[in-house]
């Protein structure tokens, strides 16, 4: 069979000599029938050297020179390997029949999206969808469902990490005829997309998990409350039910079991304390979102005063995998304390943003540089942040640290729905702080007074800080104020609103003195506290800035130092940007 | 379809056959879309269409979680490994047709490579499954 | 007990299949807005009125509800819709340097719709495209790593279509 090598060569390194060794060798020895090159701008991980991958031996080659290519090459066509040079990556997480040391990824909530049709019932089926129904259904028994849940140790994906198994316990305990099924698809955290993307690419993996939910806690009713925003996931997914309704999977009688399930759809309307249990439930009675005090606590009395059990669309889609493989298999997988793998949306300032699923206890670092190949255009790490406007920084000293739900609660963040946002050495906390703050105020619901006030006062005293107008007291009126939130506030919402805050000025105060103290704002995004002004030793005239200038208030002559008149200057940074001699200086 | 019954399940699967082993799955997610999924997938059915070319399937499918690399397409040809293209414009669309898809050639520059575990179907161990 | 006059208006077909499909069901009041905004593309107030007179949901009701929820909007909208996402990612992107741009490029502010009804520009979160950062929509078609410089070239393909449907 035909060998292809497949080259990765990084940015760094011009002129691409890896691949034209190759070629040149392949030139030589007349082995276009046998061998094929085929140049890569992503390989899966990055390293400061060339990659190679051989397919179909599906070997990595890392840490030769071009010197050796011709060995590899020769026991590539001949079948073997050379040692040497093989990359060793180790994945520590996973049980060891699963292990491929290829990758840090582990696939199980993902495990369809992206390579089924969606659209396609018989498909998913094919793959051994709804294996785990079946299995659920007449073999295991609502107490086996049950107690697989509890084995595999999952916990609720959607924020706080609450063990699925027990949620479904003590649903399925309450008296009463009628109980609902909720699955919480309003993917509000701005900057997650997972749950987008498991509706959009496989919809069957939810249906499946919440028929098998429904199964075991004794409900005949389940709801999706899907954002409206996601008009394809929608689309995708009311297709999913229909299919399955058609195919006996879903409504009366499920395969011939008696059992009786049925899933409806309801729109969000875009409120972002909407996934919030109780304030999910008021939305789908067709009410305001408010959020009620718990308890009780919807297992007691939920939608519409029944037992209700809210999941969220990532949880929903690790039901099937557990039941089919158990839920020691899951138990396997991840931490201690924290089981199985967790989808994170990499987005910001990383090279190769995107959805990565990655056992528990995976450390920042092997995410953001090993699977997402590090900051772009090669800038300096600031912060990860995770949990959205409900979590916090992880500042670079922990990006060797594994995370899960308790270790990330240890240094003051979240695991929230797995956003996860890199900065760089670009980023002004405070100015990040703003945009969150601005989005909680924006979102609370206005019942409880601690944040409908405290969230608006603490966005106030940024902005103040933001101007130049701060004042060190103000640090300890965040504090107050913040303490008060955590404390009085009706839901998670109002608690969470001072996370990032509060962690980043517990990483990052420095950051926050240099704009009360210096009045200075070095990132340039605080536009308020910066200046840009021309190093007259390292300008050499070339004139860029001034033609780039937006309001034209650089002015000079050719090959002689450029001025920027301060007090034209809208502060645009775009002079920065362009020089390409660094003559120009922020701060 | 008629309702299934206790056991129909693992009978359908058994009688599952694809309808071609030659297969383009492109990427049609919201971002897939966004970053011009649905363009590529109307040339590439054109271009099937214009070649005469009947055996290779066309199918979306969802997203990949490779959003820098958007759109992206896997290609399955019999015989040949399967192959992931990130960034497709128009050009390459067109070109993996008459290369890849006719010469049995695969496109340079544009081949994306995602090891993962995963417990469905590593498609770079693809061989045959 | 004052009664809520009949309005003059005729309610448009599909919205009234759609109320009476759900009028059974609870928590109809919420999909019944989504599918008002569907069909007028906002929700009018006449609309609103006929609405809570046949489904007897109170109109203060059918208020509270539109101003909780981001997305129902009590103004009619522009012909063609700007959203700008201001998720996080968008946001460290340049989302508010994109913003600027549109409104200076069609002198339209935040929540605002042009003169002559042409344009309309909203503010939108996250629409879980935020690989592709900074994004923005329009009438509904995504458009992802959106450049400053080719913001001309995106509101051309909108402006022009007026054009031609004036000429």
């Amino acid at each position: 069979m035909k060998k292809y090598i497949i080259v990765w060569e990084p940015d760094s390194q011009k002129g691409s000599p890896v691949n034209n060794a190759l070629l040149k060798i392949l030139n030589e020895k007349q082995l276009a029938e046998k061998m094929e090159i085929i140049r890569s701008p992503f390989i899966g991980f990055t390293s400061s050297g060339a990659i190679l991958r051989v397919m179909p031996d599906n070997l990595i080659y890392t840490g030769f020179r071009v010197e050796d290519l011709e060995g590899i090459v020769n026991a590539t066509l001949a079948g073997d390997r050379v040692d040497k040079f093989i990359s060793s990556y180790d994945n520590k997480f996973l049980p060891v029949e699963e292990k491929d040391p290829l990758s840090r990824q582990f696939k199980i909530v993902l495990r369809n999206v992206g390579y089924l049709d969606p659209e396609s019932i018989e498909e998913y089926i094919s793959r051994g969808g709804y294996k785990a129904l079946e299995k659920a259904l007449f073999e295991l028994g609502r107490d086996g469902v049950i107690a697989e849940m509890k084995a595999s140790g999952l916990r609720g994906r959607g924020g706080a990490g609450f063990p699925t198994g027990l949620k479904w316990e003590l649903t399925k305990k309450e008296a009463g005829e009628i109980k609902y099924a909720i699955c919480n698809a309003d993917e509000g955290d701005p900057g997650a997309y997972m749950d987008r993307a498991v509706l959009e690419g496989d919809p069957h993996s939810v249906v499946e998990g919440m028929i098998i939910g429904g199964f075991a806690v004794g409900c005949t009713q389940g709801f999706v409350y899907i954002r409206a925003e996601y008009p394809l996931a929608i689309e995708r997914l009311e297709k999913a039910l229909k299919d399955a309704r058609e195919m006996g999977l879903l409504g009366k009688d499920i395969l011939g079991s008696g059992f009786d399930f049925d899933i409806e759809l309801r729109w969000g309307a875009g409120a972002f304390v909407c996934g919030e249990e109780t304030a999910l439930i008021a939305s789908i009675e067709g009410k305001r979102g408010n959020p009620r005090p718990r308890p009780p606590f919807p297992s007691v009395s939920g939608l519409w005063e029944k037992p209700t059990f809210i999941n969220n669309v990532e949880t929903w889609a690790n039901v099937p995998v557990i039941i089919e493989k158990g839920g020691k298999w899951m138990g396997s997988i991840g931490t201690e304390k924290s089981k199985g793998t967790k989808v994170f949306a990499v987005t910001g300032k990383v090279k190769n943003p995107g959805l990565v699923e990655v056992p528990m206890g995976t450390t920042i670092r092997e995410i953001v540089y090993d699977i997402c190949g590090g900051i772009k255009d090669n800038k300096n790490f600031k912060a990860v942040q995770t949990g959205g406007p409900s979590g916090g920084v992880i500042a670079e000293k922990y990006l060797d640290m594994p995370v899960d739900y308790e270790s990330l609660q240890s240094i003051g963040s979240i695991m929230g729905s797995g956003g996860l946002i890199v900065m760089d050495e670009d980023d002004c906390m405070v100015d990040v702080n703003k945009f969150y703050l601005q989005f909680s105020v924006d979102e609370s619901c206005g019942k409880c007074m601690p944040c409908r006030i405290g969230g608006k006062q603490i966005l106030e005293i940024l902005e103040k800080i933001s101007k130049g107008n701060g004042e060190m007291t103000d640090i300890d009126k965040i504090y107050s104020i913040s303490n008060a939130m955590q404390k009085a506030s009706l839901c998670a919402l109002g608690q969470t609103t001072p996370n990032p805050v509060l962690s980043s000025l517990r990483y990052f105060e420095d950051e926050y003195l240099a704009h009360i103290k210096d009045k200075k704002c070095y990132t340039g995004k605080c536009k308020d506290l910066v200046q840009y002004t021309v190093i007259p030793e390292k300008c050499i005239g070339c004139g860029l800035c001034a033609t780039r200038c937006p309001v034209k208030c650089i002015t000079g002559e050719k090959r002689k130092p450029y001025l920027i008149d301060t007090k034209a200057c809208i502060k645009c940074g775009e002079c920065y940007n362009v020089c390409k001699f660094d003559a120009v200086k922020r701060g | 379809m008629d309702k299934m019954k206790k056991g129909d399940l693992s009978k359908f699967r058994k009688e599952y056959k694809k309808l071609s082993g030659s297969e383009i799955v492109i990427s049609m997610g919201t971002c897939g879309i966004a970053a011009g999924g649905d363009r590529v997938y109307k040339i590439i059915e054109k271009d099937l269409n214009d070649n005469g070319i009947k055996n290779v399937i066309i199918k979306k499918t969802g997203c990949l979680g490779l959003c820098f690399c958007e759109p992206n397409i896997i290609v399955r040809m019999e015989g040949m490994p399967e192959v992931l293209y990130g960034n497709v414009d128009e050009k390459t669309a067109h070109m993996i047709i008459s290369e890849h898809v006719i010469k049995k050639n695969i496109v340079n520059n544009y081949v994306i490579f995602m090891p993962t575990n995963d417990i469905g179907k590593n498609i770079f161990k693809d061989q045959g499954r | 007990m004052m009664m809520l006059e009949k309005q003059e208006v005729t309610l448009e077909k599909g919205l009234l299949d759609f109320m009476e499909k759900w009028k059974d069901k609870p928590g109809k009041e919420i999909m019944i807005l989504h599918k008002i905004q569907e069909v007028y593309g906002y929700v009018p107030r006449k609309v609103a009125m006929e609405v809570s007179r046949v489904m007897g949901i109170p109109l203060a009701k059918i208020y509270g509800i539109i101003t909780f929820y981001h997305l129902f909007k009590l103004q009619k909208p522009g012909k063609n819709q700007i959203s700008v996402c201001m998720g996080t990612a968008c946001y460290l992107k340049g989302g508010n340097d994109i913003i600027q741009e549109i409104e200076d490029l069609i002198g339209v502010a935040v929540n605002t719709t042009s003169e002559d009804g042409h344009f309309s520009l909203e503010v939108v979160r996250c629409v879980g495209c935020c690989g592709l950062a900074p994004v923005m929509s329009i009438n509904g078609k995504v458009y992802g790593n959106v450049q400053k410089s080719e913001l001309p070239k995106i509101l051309g393909e909108y402006s022009g279509k007026e054009a031609n449907a004036n000429g």
